[in-house]
């Protein structure tokens, strides 16, 4: 025998996306009346959910109380002038006779020097700027690699890569191991490189990270990946001190206060925050650098391979 | 794919006088929804602009009555902005909400870096009326762009879901979809309003 208070509706028992449209238009005052009827009844039958719409109603009342701010005055004096003679304007030349560029209205040279700057700034270029930046970046890892490599800067050619081949012991300065100054800086620039590798995959995630997909960001786990990196940074750093690699222990020292920002997040979901640490890898070229960084150490490093087996 | 009209040559295009009257009486409209979406003056003006040239080469093909003009308005700039901001996400992402008219632009990173803070309780109307608009703007900064879209032209433009759903391309279950998770986040982002959303105070 049919329970009395179930409804009859075949959505009946609601499940989540049933639930959701039947809110949204509880919400926003759409909702039919077979519909409020349903709606009702869900509610009744669960509390939390009745308890959410009532959050959700009241944070609609709270948003209403948004008011957007007055536009300036010159916004519209003679808009649609402005419009019509950037309509007159002639057009550039057209590459595409079906899709001719767009005619804008001529900005001030400081808004349109803030929208180049912009663009250069950019966190994640679109792929010409990705492709264009890759060019570059070969063409100066080679000319690094045959021009200017200081024979200091050569790895031991029995280290491939920068992998995780430490020879110092971990949580401990290179100068408490009493090992030799040579070896100090090799194993010093071997963990450098290898902190630079980690925190550029951690780097790479924040950076590329879209506002769509900051939900399924595991923002706990890349914190306590940039806890470890920092402690790992700021022992290299000393460590490099006594070395002559003093522009990778500067590389270092700023890559170690980026994960500090990334470590101090104080909510999951920053999203402003996150933006911040975005703009600061940007604005300081971090990747670039240890990119550059990383292509130089590997070209000197197949280059030693090189010379010693033509030897 | 969003289809490009080109531009019309001056002997095809539809008279001046007619476009003026459009920009005249939709500007204001246009230029709110714009700030709503965008979250800033200098992007909203870009938009409104590029609503309006866009408008203006489609202008002889709009077949509908003069009411339906603005939610014809309402779609470009719907379409524009979700292009815009697909093709520059993360720029678009650098950008603060500017909160006021007054200038805050000289202080938006530092404003932006902070975590939402609860209000004062007992600050002045005026006050009051800008922190709400403040916690506000950044909480819808948290919603993504289709979200954000939705929820503006639903709540504050008072648009049918049908409305939303031609503007946005999309069925009208997946705006109420859309309209749901929005108030949700809000909710979570604004939650420090416990009073005001009835939340426990744990």
């Amino acid at each position: 025998m049919a329970n009395p208070s179930m409804p009859s509706d075949p959505r009946w028992p609601l499940d989540d996306d049933a639930f959701e449209a039947l809110a949204a238009d509880a919400l926003f005052g759409t909702l039919t009346p077979e519909d409020e009827a349903l709606l009702t009844a869900a509610l009744a039958a669960d509390p939390d959910r009745a308890e959410m719409l009532r959050q959700l109603r009241a944070t609609l009342t709270l948003t209403a109380q948004r008011t957007a701010p007055a536009p300036p005055a010159e916004v519209f004096d003679g808009l649609a002038d402005r419009l019509v003679q950037a309509l007159d304007e002639p057009p550039a030349p057209a590459t595409d006779p079906v899709c001719p560029p767009v005619p804008r209205i001529r900005r001030r040279w400081w808004e349109r020097l803030a929208e180049q700057l912009r663009l250069l700034t950019a966190p994640a270029p679109t792929w010409t700027w990705q492709l264009g930046l890759a060019v570059v970046l070969i063409g100066i890892g080679v000319a690094l690699g045959r021009w200017g490599a200081p024979p200091e800067l050569v790895l031991d050619p029995n280290t491939r890569g920068v992998g995780p081949n430490l020879a110092l012991e971990p949580g401990r300065e290179a100068s408490e191991q009493g090992l030799q100054p040579a070896v100090l800086e090799r194993e010093a620039q071997r963990e450098a490189l290898h902190v630079m590798d980690r925190s550029k995959v951690l780097l790479l995630g924040l950076v590329n990270l879209e506002a769509d997909d900051v939900g399924a960001l595991d923002m706990d786990r890349k914190q306590a990946l940039a806890r470890d990196l920092v402690h790992e940074a700021r022992r290299i750093s000393t460590n490099l001190e006594a070395t002559d690699q003093q522009r990778l222990r500067v590389l270092i020292d700023d890559l170690e206060r980026i994960l500090l920002q990334i470590a101090n997040l104080e909510a999951t979901y920053d999203l402003p925050s996150l933006t911040l640490v975005q703009s600061s890898v940007d604005q300081q070229g971090l990747l670039l650098k240890i990119n550059l960084t990383q292509m130089r150490y590997q070209t000197n490093n197949e280059q030693a391979l090189k010379v010693r087996n033509e030897k | 794919m969003p289809t490009v009209t080109p531009v019309p040559s001056p002997a095809s295009r539809p008279p001046v006088s007619a476009f003026h009257a459009l920009v005249e009486e939709h500007q204001r409209a246009v230029y709110g929804l714009a700030i709503d979406l965008t979250g800033n003056r200098h992007d909203a003006e870009d938009l409104m602009q590029d609503t309006f040239l866009k408008a203006y080469r489609s202008l002889e093909q709009f077949r509908g009555v003069d009411g339906q003009r603005r939610t014809w308005l309402y779609r470009i700039a719907t379409t524009t902005y979700l292009n815009t901001r697909r093709k520059k996400a993360l720029t678009a992402m650098q950008l603060r909400p500017d909160m006021t008219t007054d200038g805050l632009a000289h202080g938006e990173h530092a404003a932006s870096a902070r975590p939402l803070s609860p209000p004062q309780a007992a600050a002045p109307d005026a006050a009051e009326q800008r922190q709400v608009n403040e916690h506000v703007e950044r909480a819808l900064a948290l919603l993504s762009p289709r979200e954000r879209t939705a929820f503006v032209l639903r709540h504050y433009h008072d648009q049918s879901i049908r409305e939303v759903a031609a503007s946005l391309d999309i069925a009208e279950g997946t705006v109420k979809s859309l309209l749901f998770r929005a108030t949700r986040k809000l909710r979570d982002a604004l939650s420090f309003y416990r009073a005001d959303l009835g939340l426990s105070s744990s």
